[in-house]
């Protein structure tokens, strides 16, 4: 009988049962994104380490970031100084602790706020379509067409280097990008038999764009989170270098590189821990993000 | 032995000279290389020169009626030798003084014979046109009184006027001739008399110079003299240790000196002594800074000897506004105690609850990104961070920085600049209020709004302006210094020598001990190939 039954199943009744298997819960996708490869693990440990010293830069540096002290100039690495002095007798070690917060404070605060706004332009675009889309998506493709980098140094040129411009110009340089993802996902999602039965039971449209569209799409925008997450800390590190990001007498490892170019035949610490502590958060956070695209994209994670 | 020192600095300077520095190029043999610390060249009239660096190539290219011995400023007027005047004659009154012009001086391109016509041009221009007409307001007229002969009159009596005008880069010879054919084009391509000539103005590489070979005095011994303009100071830094160019502008920054000692052992360093006065204004616009006790405090809160420590060798204490070994300069012990402005954070910090400051106060002050420039300002920033006084600092491109001095957007800007000992010339262009900086731009150096804002020092300039001897102006000047001192408007920081480091190849042919931040080339020789 059980052999009838299975010859009688039609190949539609198959896709449907495919299609009603469960999905991977999220807490399963995490999992399987951030702890089956170790690369990542590793990443993420380095990532959760970085986090920890820039939460804790006051407790964990052993001197004031600001202090100066004329008599210990672009000293060597030493017992006092780990990673020796900046030509104003700076403590590098506890600039480079403090820095990470100037880093990883810019590295995340930007991708979240371009990753709010451009969700909302982007759903609302996808959403509503007409002319809302119309001028949305006429207003990101103009600013997609600027590299953020370019866009960043002009702004910071022409407003200063203060920490909101940055944020602002970092924010503005990464919305289009999400607002082009986000409404590309809502037009796949909108027409789902589960957003059409939702429209026809006449759910209201916040509910609908807030507890069935959003959700459904914030893979893809997780991954945009943590790849521009990188580029962030990358361009904030280049703007302080050339001395309109961060403004000294703040550390941030841009600047520290920056100073330390100027004494690189008295002490070369400084450049090689900027430059070391930047290449290594860009590329676990990078990692990291890899490892959850490839996860969520549905070709790659078979 | 390699050490791991030696490999991370070497790979570094060879990371960086790719980055920074594409026309790497063999030391020539009969060729003087300079690079200095502007983007390009801009003009190489010397009346409209606004870039300190432009003077380098005008210190080749033009002459002076008369100038001190090379490497330093006259500080009496015995110590002027003549130039291009074989001699000269002044009235009693100093209101009056005849030159007397050498014969058969030949202008550069063709241009003739040098006359009394030029010379009163170059005068007259200095007064009428360019940049700083204001501190030649003095010439009534420059007038030839002979074919090789100048009278110039003076409204005031100046016994200074050698070095207050005739040793002056505005008052450089050019030929007449020239500037009336030449037209805008005279901007880069002046004519002067010097001993080189100019070969090629590239606004993006430098000013190109040969050996002019008519020169009346004795010629110049290398043949070529490049004025090359490297911004970038790693990248000026490496063409120097590179060999890539001979000499380049030093950077005041806290143990330069001594890592390019360290790398490069031979190098030779010319330092002007002062050098930059280095002067702290206070914005009198702007809110508490009219009020003194704050200015007296944030005085107080300055320890200028660890400037002076900070930035060994290049720094010397002052005491007031002029160095102490100006004419009208001061040591600690002539001050009054009390005009003394000691380091007293606890002092400072009393003055401020006084002020009702008590608990602290912000400033925002905009820096420049030059070296000299944002070192001193982030040392001040720490120090006054001990009295509760919170500088936030915006640092600057150069240009911007000057533009923010000028339309009065700053509040504590510091200048930096090579003056003479004509202590006229200083209180004219800093304190006096016909100098006073306007927020259209247009106005003097005067960014304290000292005269303006406040009582200032106009009515003894008045009577220094009438002294006819060198001890009678002098004592009059000591008076204004004074007065300065006690109103506060500004605040001497310690002096910054202007520094070229060498390569012990060229041998400049004298010794730079102070003067003007640029010095000529014609004496130099290269020792070896």
């Amino acid at each position: 009988m059980t052999d009838l039954r299975m010859e009688e199943t039609s190949p539609e009744d198959l896709a449907q049962r495919e299609v009603l298997a469960a999905e991977p819960g999220r807490f399963d996708t995490v999992r399987r994104a951030l702890f089956e490869r170790p690369s990542t693990c590793i990443a993420l440990a380095v990532v959760i380490l970085f986090v920890i010293v820039a939460i804790f830069a006051p407790l964990i540096a052993p001197y004031d970031p600001l202090r100066q002290s004329i008599l210990q100039i672009n000293k060597l690495p030493s017992w006092e100084h780990w990673l020796g002095t900046d030509q104003f007798g700076r403590d590098v070690l506890s600039r480079m602790i403090h820095g990470s917060r100037n880093s990883l404070i810019f590295g995340l605060l930007s991708p979240v706020f371009a990753a709010c706004i451009g969700t909302i332009l982007g759903v609302s675009a996808g959403y509503f379509g007409g002319w809302i889309d119309r001028v949305i998506s006429r207003v990101v493709d103009m600013l997609m067409a600027f590299p953020e980098l370019l866009l960043a140094i002009l702004v910071a040129a022409a407003l200063g280097g203060s920490f909101w411009n940055i944020v602002v110009v970092l924010t503005a340089a990464f919305t289009p990008g999400f607002a082009r993802v986000s409404r590309a996902s809502t037009l796949a999602i909108k027409q789902e038999p589960y957003v059409e039965a939702a429209i026809a039971a006449g759910v209201r449209t916040p509910v609908i764009i807030f507890r069935h569209i959003v959700p459904n799409i914030m893979a893809p925008i997780v991954v945009l989170m943590a790849l521009w997450s990188a580029s962030s800390i990358r361009i904030e590190a280049t703007l302080s270098f050339l001395g309109i990001g961060t403004q000294p007498p703040n550390p941030s490892w841009g600047n520290i590189i920056r100073d330390g170019l100027n004494a690189m035949f008295t002490t070369q610490w400084p450049i090689v821990a900027g430059g070391l502590a930047i290449t290594i958060v860009v590329l676990s956070i990078s990692i990291i993000g890899d490892s959850i695209r490839d996860v969520l994209d549905p070709e790659t994670s078979q | 032995m390699i050490t791991r020192r030696t490999l991370l600095g070497t790979a570094m300077a060879a990371t960086a000279t790719g980055l920074y520095a594409p026309r790497v190029r063999a030391a020539e043999p009969d060729t003087l290389r300079f690079a200095n610390s502007a983007g390009g060249p801009r003009k190489l009239d010397p009346n409209q020169i606004t870039q300190g660096a432009d003077s380098w190539a005008a210190a080749q290219v033009f002459e002076y009626l008369a100038q001190p011995a090379d490497g330093d400023f006259g500080k009496t007027p015995d110590e002027f030798e003549p130039w291009l005047a074989e001699s000269w004659t002044t009235s009693d009154d100093a209101r009056t003084w005849v030159f007397t012009l050498r014969q058969g001086v030949q202008f550069h391109g063709g241009y003739g014979e040098m006359t009394s016509e030029d010379v009163a041009r170059s005068f007259i221009r200095a007064r009428d046109e360019g940049v700083d007409s204001s501190n030649y307001e003095n010439i009534v007229s420059a007038e030839p009184s002979g074919k090789y002969e100048v009278t110039v009159t003076l409204k005031n009596p100046d016994p200074l006027f050698l070095g207050s005008t005739v040793f002056t880069r505005r008052t450089m010879i050019i030929s007449k001739k020239a500037e009336q054919e030449l037209g805008e084009a005279f901007a880069t391509q002046a004519v002067g008399t010097g001993p080189y000539e100019l070969e090629r103005f590239d606004s993006e590489q430098g000013i190109f110079l040969s050996r002019f070979e008519d020169y009346w005095g004795e010629p110049a011994n290398i043949a070529k003299v490049e004025c090359l303009y490297i911004a970038d100071t790693t990248a000026r830094t490496l063409a120097l240790i590179s060999g890539e160019v001979d000499m380049a502008e030093g950077v005041r920054q806290p143990g330069w000196i001594q890592q390019m000692q360290q790398q490069k052992p031979d190098l030779q360093f010319d330092m002007t002594v002062p050098g930059s006065f280095n002067t702290l204004f206070f914005n009198l616009s702007k809110d508490p800074l009219q009020n003194k006790m704050v200015r007296q405090a944030i005085a107080h809160g300055i320890d200028k000897q660890m400037i002076v420590d900070a930035l060994q060798p290049m720094s010397r204490m002052v005491y007031t506004l002029n160095p102490p070994n100006y004419p009208t300069g001061f040591s600690e012990e002539d001050l009054p105690e009390e005009l003394r402005y000691e380091y007293n954070p606890e002092k400072a910090k009393a003055l401020l609850k006084e002020a009702g400051f008590g608990g602290g106060l912000t400033i925002p002050v905009n820096t420049s990104k030059r070296e000299d420039y944002s070192t001193q300002h982030l040392i001040i920033q720490e120090m006054l961070r001990a009295i509760d006084v919170n500088i936030e600092l915006t640092i600057m491109d150069h240009s911007a920085y000057h533009g923010s001095n000028r339309q009065n957007a700053n509040t504590l800007n510091i200048n930096s600049w090579s003056l003479p000992p004509v202590p006229l010339f200083v209180y004219n262009v800093y304190a006096s209020s016909a100098a006073n900086m306007n927020a259209e731009g247009t106005g003097g150096g005067n960014y304290s709004h000292y005269g303006v804002e406040m009582d200032g020092v106009d009515p003894l300039l008045q009577e220094m302006l009438q002294a006819t001897s060198f001890e009678g102006y002098i004592e009059k000047g000591r008076e204004v210094e004074l007065k300065i001192q006690e109103d506060l408007p500004m605040f001497g920081l310690p002096t910054l020598s202007f520094v070229v480091a060498r390569n012990p190849r060229i041998d400049l042919g004298y010794e730079v001990t102070g003067g003007n931040a640029y010095w000529r080339f014609c004496r130099a020789s290269i020792t070896t190939a």
